[in-house]
């Protein structure tokens, strides 16, 4: 009687975790149907008419989620490594993901993430995503830059400090200066300058341009979209490239309200005084400070617990549509920071099918 | 009450038994069948998929309600029971396993291939169990000292 007691409890605890592990499952309609009446209401009949041949079908499919996101490897080349910035204390890479053809085509910069301390290029940012989109005709540019000394950002970071030393130690190059977030921008833009001299090299079409990043890396993305033809980054990047859209993955948007105050801080230090390096490297300010706004789209996990949901995505949401601005929000339902390191997954591939919808009607159907 | 006397009933046993062995191996065709990603095969593969592993987890626990302990077939079919549950949950840890594999292989110029050969073995396997769990309880149940109907 004992034993089928415990094995009751047993059963009950087996259904319950069958039930609660299908739960996002039943969220995702209700968050696509989200998405799709956003995209409706910024493009209209372009969304409805626009032709999704060679694009994934579904939002989400069972079969990939299990198998795998089909990429068609033999449509597209890699090359690791290109040396763009040396800057006699630190060299900085790029790979190359180059589509069968001559171009030019469109360009992805894809940004990585790692709380601006850790982080690097290939492994490090969802090298899927990165093949998956060059298969479908962009060249993609995945760099590294600069990173925030981390024996220095650890004490500031509080619990999150020592988890970031450690992966530290497995994915980050070891720089051997500390660079602060102005800085780290500066590098990002250095690389757009290269990218314009070497466009035909490269086969890039630098009319066409998206920027891509997660975590820091949107947030790095976030500042690129909006300041790179704002006076208070003049110089800073290439003057000919035009951004056609932001994809900007769970970022922080307004690093005021960033948790850790003493963190960003350091990390802000620059040429203005520190509630100016605030706003300028703030989306939420930019925003509205920016004569030119290319389309935005963030992608942002609902149950985020390193970048809140509401404060950072929902709130600079409804300010930059309150303002006039093209901006959508793709909700990832139960997602949390990074939902899509495991590209299949199904934030992966929700996030995968609006992005190539966005990039295809921005550069025009 | 008479709705769950129904369902305890060896009738329905029987035909929930074959429905859920149909459903695995038509999962199984399906799905090895969705590598050459044709999207509707692909989308029938993965609803058969969901489908065939809840009725599957029924079946589990409709064998652990019905086998007879005192009967040494039933504690047998009861030993495949707990060993198809061991592998399946052994196989979906390894699902989730390829699937990092998937996003995370060392070089830009390398292909996915082992994550997604991992998945395609792991997702057999447990099928196949479940198929081996519903094949030996149905050929069975005429045994009538294995149950306890």
């Amino acid at each position: 009687m004992k034993h089928r007691k415990y094995a009751l409890v047993v059963v009950a605890l087996c259904v319950f975790m069958v039930i609660a592990a299908f739960l996002p499952y039943i969220s995702i309609p209700y968050r696509v149907a989200d998405a799709e009446t956003q995209f409706k209401q910024v493009y209209g009949t372009d969304y409805t008419n626009l032709d999704t041949a060679g694009m994934r079908p579904v939002p989400f499919s069972i079969y990939d989620s299990i198998f795998g996101i089909q990429i068609d490897e033999s449509k597209f080349s890699v090359e690791t490594n290109i040396l763009y910035l040396n800057n006699g204390n630190d060299s900085f890479f790029f790979d190359w993901y180059k589509p069968a053809g001559e171009g030019p085509f469109p360009v992805i910069i894809a940004i990585h993430g790692g709380g601006w301390v850790i982080g690097n290029k290939g492994t490090g940012n969802v090298m899927p995503f990165n093949k998956y989109f060059a298969s479908k005709g962009y060249v993609v540019f995945d760099l590294n830059y600069g990173l925030y000394d981390i024996d220095e950002a650890a004490e500031d970071m509080g619990a999150f400090g020592d988890a970031f030393k450690m992966i530290a130690s497995l994915i980050s190059p070891a720089y051997n200066q500390s660079y602060t977030i102005q800085q780290q921008l500066e590098n990002i833009a250095y690389f757009t300058q290269v990218l314009e001299q070497n466009s035909t090299k490269y086969h890039a079409d630098l009319n066409n341009v998206f920027i891509v990043g997660r975590s820091a890396g949107g947030h790095m993305a976030s500042i690129v979209t909006l300041g790179y033809k704002n006076p208070l980054f003049a110089g800073n990047f290439s003057a000919t490239m035009t951004i056609k859209g932001g994809i900007w993955f769970y970022p922080p948007t307004n690093l005021s309200k960033f948790a850790g105050a003493a963190f960003t801080d350091s990390l802000l230090t620059g040429t203005l005084p520190l509630a100016e390096q605030y706003k300028k490297f703030s989306a939420s300010f930019l925003v509205g400070n920016s004569t030119v706004v290319p389309p935005i789209i963030i992608i942002h996990g609902k149950i985020d617990g390193l970048v809140n949901y509401e404060s950072q995505a929902l709130e600079f949401y409804n300010y930059a549509t309150g303002l006039g601005k093209t901006c959508l929000l793709v909700t990832i339902p139960w997602g949390g920071h990074a939902f899509d390191i495991n590209f299949q997954t199904y934030g992966g591939q929700m996030s995968t099918y609006f992005i190539e919808r966005f990039m295809a009607l921005e550069l025009g159907g | 009450m008479g709705t769950l006397e129904i369902l305890k009933s060896k009738n329905f046993f029987q035909k929930y038994l074959l429905i859920t062995l149909i459903s695995l191996v038509l999962a199984l065709f399906f799905n090895a069948m969705g590598v050459v990603r044709i999207f509707l095969i692909t989308r029938i593969a993965g609803i058969l998929a969901v489908i065939a592993f809840a009725l599957l987890l029924g079946q589990i626990l409709l064998i652990f309600a019905k086998a007879n302990r005192t009967d040494i077939l039933g504690r047998k079919i009861l030993q495949l029971n707990y060993i198809t549950i061991i592998i399946i949950c052994n196989c979906f840890v390894y699902l989730v396993i390829a699937g990092l594999l998937n996003s995370f292989y060392l070089d830009p110029a390398s292909s996915p291939i082992y994550g997604q050969l991992l998945a395609m073995c792991m997702f057999t396997i447990s099928l196949c169990f479940g198929i081996g769990l519903s094949l030996t309880s149905y050929f069975f149940l005429s045994i009538e000292s294995a149950w306890d109907f």
